[in-house]
């Protein structure tokens, strides 16, 4: 050997490897003709690098299984999962509500009517296919003149699927079973126990989900564990935790195999088989089905697995209580917690939860309280009470003038004007939507002027549309809270509300009003808050208040050379904006926060006579406060609301160009309202 | 086929590993080629080397042992003849191919193309010409 150089061999790459393997040799005198691809030599540098190579990637793929962060097989991530005490999701059926009226036919004596498990149903169509939906508990009605009533049923989706296993201890010493079906919705599987073919003793075992649920060597729980291909294996316990299986005894294991996602949205269900003979059944929605949901997918257990372990299956943090609620109940788009020192007052002990569907705006009662019974209280703290709030939608209504130049583009002004919208959509999808979301006028104006060459320049007016449906005839109060300063209103800036609502007038006439906001004219300063007290002084200093109004005038009262204390002697008025500033008493650094009285404005309710002159109905119907950003309506009784939904919406103006949501509150733009956008487009070339 | 003597000594710059395999009877150690015969070594084993047989560079080898397949025409010759040609080129840095000869033939019961290639080791000025019979064997 002429050399000691050797080999580099960490490489993963064919090539690499093996011209490392010739660079080796390249330093040796023994062997020539490696360069060339026809040498003899040169096979066997080939064989040698492959072999390297194999090595190398086999050994590397090993090392990639082994972490949850690199594996890439499914089986290896579930594996690693269980490690972490995770149980990925499965798939989920889809649910929903039904009332269920069937009537015997004339001269049918039948008095009670069972539907049982897996009683079918089929729903309306989506893309060409019918699904399946079932009952998974038998119900029973008695009969009430000729009808059977079922109501409030659970349907869920999926074909059934029943199997049967004989336990033979000496062929499966570990009491495992394969339920060789893919998209099993694991929490519809029961399974019941036989003694024996002779022994007909049965007894229904639960699936163990937490080792708390096994109590004793008797608890009747089954285990489950996802195999190969995504099929699931159920087992038992040892009797030592859990109750061993004995030999010869017979499973009955049904569950259903689901459709997931796709049955998501259907109605219109139909009794595929009527119990009774020659009896009409009727099928009424009460709730579309909802919930349907992939099972987990490989990138959403490594991310879930780790959180879950560091929440340690309880909920205490917030992210524990988001991690638990997306983990159990995927269909929802959006998750917030919050409580304790976060709310304002604060408040402790209870847990807020909001949570936005993927469709519509708020989620079912059912599902709330299936959520709270199911899910979170089983694993949260004791002393804290979990509670629903719906979210709070704050609605962005963007009035757009956009100038653009109609000889830069073949485009016809309504595609320029569709293009401006769906880039507007576009950033609300990216941006809004969601829970402590940001709304930046700015970022959407860029957007508007990226998304046409011809746009030239885009300005827009924001405002902010509350929705309430309010009870009809009755006298409520309703607050509704935008979480955002909103702007004192003069002239073409007031609040306002849409559509019109009807409400009688002092003699019980109907009228079809409207609400509007008369802001505070006469506003002065209440009081002066000392920010810094200064040093120094030897005589109070001359306060002069300065700000859009007048005759405002306050003095200051010194103790040893600091102001202790701010005296405002003259209210004055029209303010909306002030500063205090110190000047003389041979003192520096005092300075002072002025409060305007007029944070408030007062709502009041009107409608146009037949002469179109505007009659005020209610001059006191409610309040808005600037600063808070609350707007209330004292004692509304509206008998009517003229659109279809019963709808009223209130629409304001924030006082900032820079939203944020908190809490509950959710910024959106609705993609469905029409009037959401509104584009004023002008050329530069008509002007 | 020229042997290891005919040549002068400036050529004996290469040598290989015996394809067969076998081992000195003396010293025990794997035979050797060395010189032209190494290069006529390695050019008969990039001619019966088919595409794919290298792992990861299925571009390394020839054509030949499909086209010994094709119905024995002046066109199939010619195809043979180029896809050698071209190999040696690409492969076979060391020689220049200055002819290659394709030709129908029987050898006894079986039928295949007589190849004969005329090539010179690069910068020595003697050509070497080989003659293989290429039959295929299933």
């Amino acid at each position: 050997m002429s050399s000691n150089s050797a080999p580099q061999l960490t490489g993963l790459d064919f090539d690499a490897l093996k011209s490392s393997l010739k660079n080796f040799l390249q330093n040796q005198s023994q062997f020539q003709d490696y360069n060339f691809e026809g040498a003899a030599i040169n096979v066997l540098l080939d064989i040698l690098a492959y072999n390297t190579h194999l090595k190398a990637y086999y050994l590397n793929m090993v090392a990639n299984e082994m972490f949850l962060d690199t594996g890439v097989l499914r089986s290896s991530i579930v594996s690693q999962a269980k490690a972490l005490g995770y149980t990925p999701r499965s798939a989920v059926s889809a649910q929903a509500t039904v009332n269920v009226a069937l009537t015997r036919s004339n001269g049918d004596s039948t008095s009670i009517v069972t539907l049982p498990r897996f009683t079918q149903f089929t729903s309306g169509a989506v893309n060409g296919v019918n699904y399946t939906f079932v009952t998974l508990d038998a119900h029973t009605s008695p009969v009430s003149g000729n009808t059977f009533a079922f109501n409030n049923l659970t349907l869920k989706e999926g074909t059934p699927v029943v199997k049967t296993f004989t336990q033979a201890n000496s062929t499966n010493p570990t009491q495992t079973f394969d339920l060789v079906d893919t998209n099993i919705d694991v929490a519809t599987i029961q399974v019941i126990v036989q003694k024996s073919a002779q022994d007909t003793e049965q007894a229904v075992f639960l699936l163990s989900t937490d080792a708390t649920t096994v109590v004793s060597n008797t608890s009747n729980v089954f285990f489950l564990n996802e195999g190969a291909n995504t099929n699931y294996q159920i087992y038992f316990g040892d009797g030592v935790i859990g109750a061993a299986l004995q030999d010869g005894n017979i499973l009955v294991v049904s569950y259903l195999v689901t459709d997931a996602d796709q049955a998501n949205y259907l109605s219109n269900f139909n009794l595929v088989a009527n119990p009774l003979s020659g009896g009409t059944s009727n099928v009424t929605t009460v709730t579309q089905s909802a919930g349907g949901t992939q099972i987990e997918s490989v990138p959403s257990i490594q991310f879930n697995a780790p959180k879950s372990y560091v929440a340690q299956n309880r909920a205490v943090t917030v992210n524990d209580y988001i991690a638990l609620i997306n983990k159990n109940y995927p269909y929802f788009d959006a998750v917030n917690v919050w409580g304790g020192e976060t709310v304002n007052p604060p408040m402790f002990g209870v847990v807020f939860i909001s949570v936005k569907p993927k469709q519509g705006f708020v989620v079912t009662e059912a599902q709330k309280q299936f959520l709270i019974t199911n899910v979170i209280k089983p694993i949260s703290v004791l002393t804290v009470i979990p509670k629903f709030v719906d979210p709070d939608y704050n609605f962005i209504i963007l009035d757009l003038s956009v100038q653009y130049d109609s000889k830069q583009t073949t485009n016809q002004p309504g595609t320029v004007t569709s293009l401006i919208t769906n880039a507007v959509n576009d950033y609300a999808n990216n941006n809004l939507n969601t829970f402590n979301s940001e709304f930046r006028i700015s970022r959407a104006l860029r957007a508007i002027d990226d998304c046409e060459t011809s746009i030239l320049s885009s300005a827009a007016t924001i405002w902010l549309e509350k929705r309430l449906v309010p009870s009809l005839n009755a006298n409520s109060t309703y607050t509704m809270n935008v979480g955002i300063p909103l702007h004192r209103g003069t002239v073409n800036d007031l609040l306002y509300s849409t559509p019109s609502f009807n409400i009688p007038d002092v003699g019980g006439v109907s009228r079809s009003a409207f609400v509007e906001e008369v802001p505070e004219s006469f506003s002065g300063i209440e009081f002066v808050t000392i920010t810094n007290p200064g040093s120094g002084y030897l005589t109070p200093p001359t306060l002069a208040v300065v700000g859009d109004g007048t005759g405002a005038n306050a003095y200051a009262v010194i103790v040893n050379g600091m102001v202790a204390q701010v005296v405002v002697d003259a209210q004055g008025a029209n303010y909306t904006t002030a500063t205090v500033k110190a000047s003389g008493g041979s003192g520096s650094g005092a300075t002072f926060t002025p409060s305007l009285i007029a944070k408030t404005g007062v709502l009041r309710t009107y409608y146009f006579d037949t002469n179109h002159n505007k009659i005020i109905l209610n001059a006191n119907a409610g309040t808005i406060d600037y600063i808070d950003g609350t707007i209330v309506l004292n004692s509304f009784a509206p008998t009517g609301i003229n659109n279809p939904q019963g709808i009223l919406s209130l629409v304001v103006q924030p006082d900032t160009q820079w939203l944020a949501s908190n809490n509950e509150r959710i910024l959106t733009i609705d993609p469905q309202d029409p009037n959401a956008i509104n584009i004023t487009l002008s050329d530069i070339n008509t002007q | 086929m020229p042997t290891n003597q005919q040549l002068p000594v400036s050529t004996i710059i290469f040598s290989d590993l015996d394809d067969s395999m076998n081992s000195n009877p003396i010293t025990g150690d794997i035979l050797k080629q060395t010189g032209a015969a190494s290069v006529i070594q390695s050019v008969v084993n990039l001619i019966s080397m088919g595409h794919y047989e290298k792992p990861f560079h299925p571009e390394i080898g020839s054509g030949v042992n499909q086209l010994l397949f094709e119905q024995g025409t002046p066109a199939t010759c010619q195809l043979i003849a180029k896809e050698i040609r071209s190999t040696l080129d690409n492969f076979e840095p060391r020689v220049e191919v200055l002819n290659v000869v394709v030709e129908v033939a029987t050898n006894g019961t079986s039928s295949g193309f007589n190849v004969t290639i005329q090539f010179s080791i690069n910068s020595v000025p003697q050509p070497i010409t080989i003659s293989l019979f290429l039959e295929r064997v299933r």
